[in-house]
């Protein structure tokens, strides 16, 4: 790994998850799930990491492989597939946000609940994407 | 490698990884991963609750007397209330007893009662799954209940942790009736609802009834009430009526529920 950051997010991301269940009587966001999908979204590179992290959010929030992994995994590669075809932008990846965290209404998650994670999730992949692209500056 | 197989080899990885997912979760082992995960994470959701209880603790220090008098009041009167009950009780369980004697029935195998804490839940909205601390021992498939009615069943256990799957989880089945009539139907979760199966539409009880466990299958205790019944349908060329109904206890906000552990020999 080239950047310290994942040592820094995986735990947040675990203290996130426990957060989830410590607290799941409360309309609240994901936040697991939303610090996730920023990391894959800000950097392609990180999905060595936040895949395996995405299957244990499923396992434990949804007691099931197959809710936002399975979708995750797609993200990368059509990331790349479409940054090649149309050009690096914002409008695919926000399509690939609403894409990934869909399995969430599917899993019991409110609507409000969606919104919320997608509200969290969006400034925190703009904050680590301004970060990765420092380091990697 | 020919050029055009690099195009889909990451397919061929995707569908070899989701393969492996699907065979995964068909092993037993697959099937309690995510119960064991839930606690493993036990320990962190407790810590995390930690400061939200001091606070509990550290806040009854600032109450006032006076409210303090009044709840103390309101206590005892409540006290009064329960011993009148638990003594109607005793009356009507030896009632029972005798009256079982006469019809030479054999009794229903009895219960441990333990409280719990609830230490977690899963985040979905209707809270499909909890997690508990017990301070006595308790088992795989005991029954879990609150003041109101039926929660679920304990999935799985370690040490004083145990997970809860509750009535809403699709893949329990509990027994009902209604007091005072023949019917024998089953409640099945459908994740926010409930699906009343095998209600005959003649003679089907009305919206509003309240369902409770007939002790079939000796699963969970008869008497406890699982759900309250929504909405009656008919099925074109069905005998059975389609049944929507929701759960009559609320465990979203409950802080202690209470475990009904088969009584050993």
């Amino acid at each position: 790994m080239h950047s310290p950051l994942p040592f820094l997010l995986l735990p947040l991301s675990v203290t996130g998850l426990a957060l989830s269940l410590a607290t799941g009587g409360i309309l609240q966001p994901d936040w697991s799930l939303a610090l996730l999908l920023a990391s894959l979204l800000a950097r392609r590179g990180t999905w060595m990491w936040v895949l395996p992290a995405l299957l244990l959010h499923d396992l434990a929030l949804y007691w099931t492989p197959w809710g936002v992994f399975p979708l995750a995994c797609l993200l990368p590669g059509i990331l790349m597939r479409l940054d090649e075809e149309i050009g690096p932008g914002l409008p695919q990846r926000f399509a690939m946000l609403f894409f990934a965290s869909l399995p969430m209404l599917v899993h019991g998650a409110g609507f409000m609940q969606w919104v919320l994670t997608l509200m969290l999730c969006i400034p925190i992949w703009h904050l680590l994407a301004r970060i990765y692209d420092r380091q990697f500056a | 490698m020919p050029r055009r197989w690099l195009g889909i080899r990451p397919w061929i990885w995707l569908a070899a990884l989701l393969l492996l997912l699907f065979l995964l979760q068909q092993t037993p082992l697959g099937k309690q991963a995510g119960p064991r995960i839930n606690l493993f994470f036990a320990p962190l959701v407790s810590a995390l609750q930690a400061p939200a209880f001091w606070w509990q603790d550290l806040s009854q220090w600032f109450v006032e007397r006076s409210h303090l008098q009044r709840e103390v009041i309101d206590l005892r009167q409540r006290v009064q209330q329960q011993s009148h009950i638990a003594q109607e009780r005793f009356a009507l369980r030896a009632e029972n007893a005798q009256l079982r004697g006469l019809l030479e029935l054999k009794g229903l195998p009895g219960y441990d009662w333990h409280v719990v804490q609830v230490l977690g839940r899963s985040p979905d909205k209707m809270s499909q799954r909890l997690m508990l601390k017990a301070q006595s021992q308790i088992n795989i498939d005991d029954a879990v209940a609150s003041s109101e009615g039926l929660v679920g069943l304990v999935d799985s256990i370690s040490g004083h942790l145990a997970v809860v799957r509750t009535i809403l989880d699709a893949s329990l089945a509990v027994p009902v009736t209604l007091p005072g009539t023949g019917l024998a139907a089953l409640v099945r979760g459908q994740g926010e609802r409930l699906q009343v199966e095998f209600v005959p539409m003649e003679g089907a009880p009305p919206a509003g009834s309240v369902l409770v466990t007939s002790g079939a299958g000796g699963m969970f205790p008869p008497g406890i009430p699982v759900a309250r019944i929504l909405h009656i349908r008919s099925v074109a060329g069905s005998v059975f009526a389609d049944v929507e109904a929701v759960p009559a206890a609320h465990w979203r906000r409950e802080a202690w529920l209470s475990v009904a552990s088969h009584q050993h020999p």
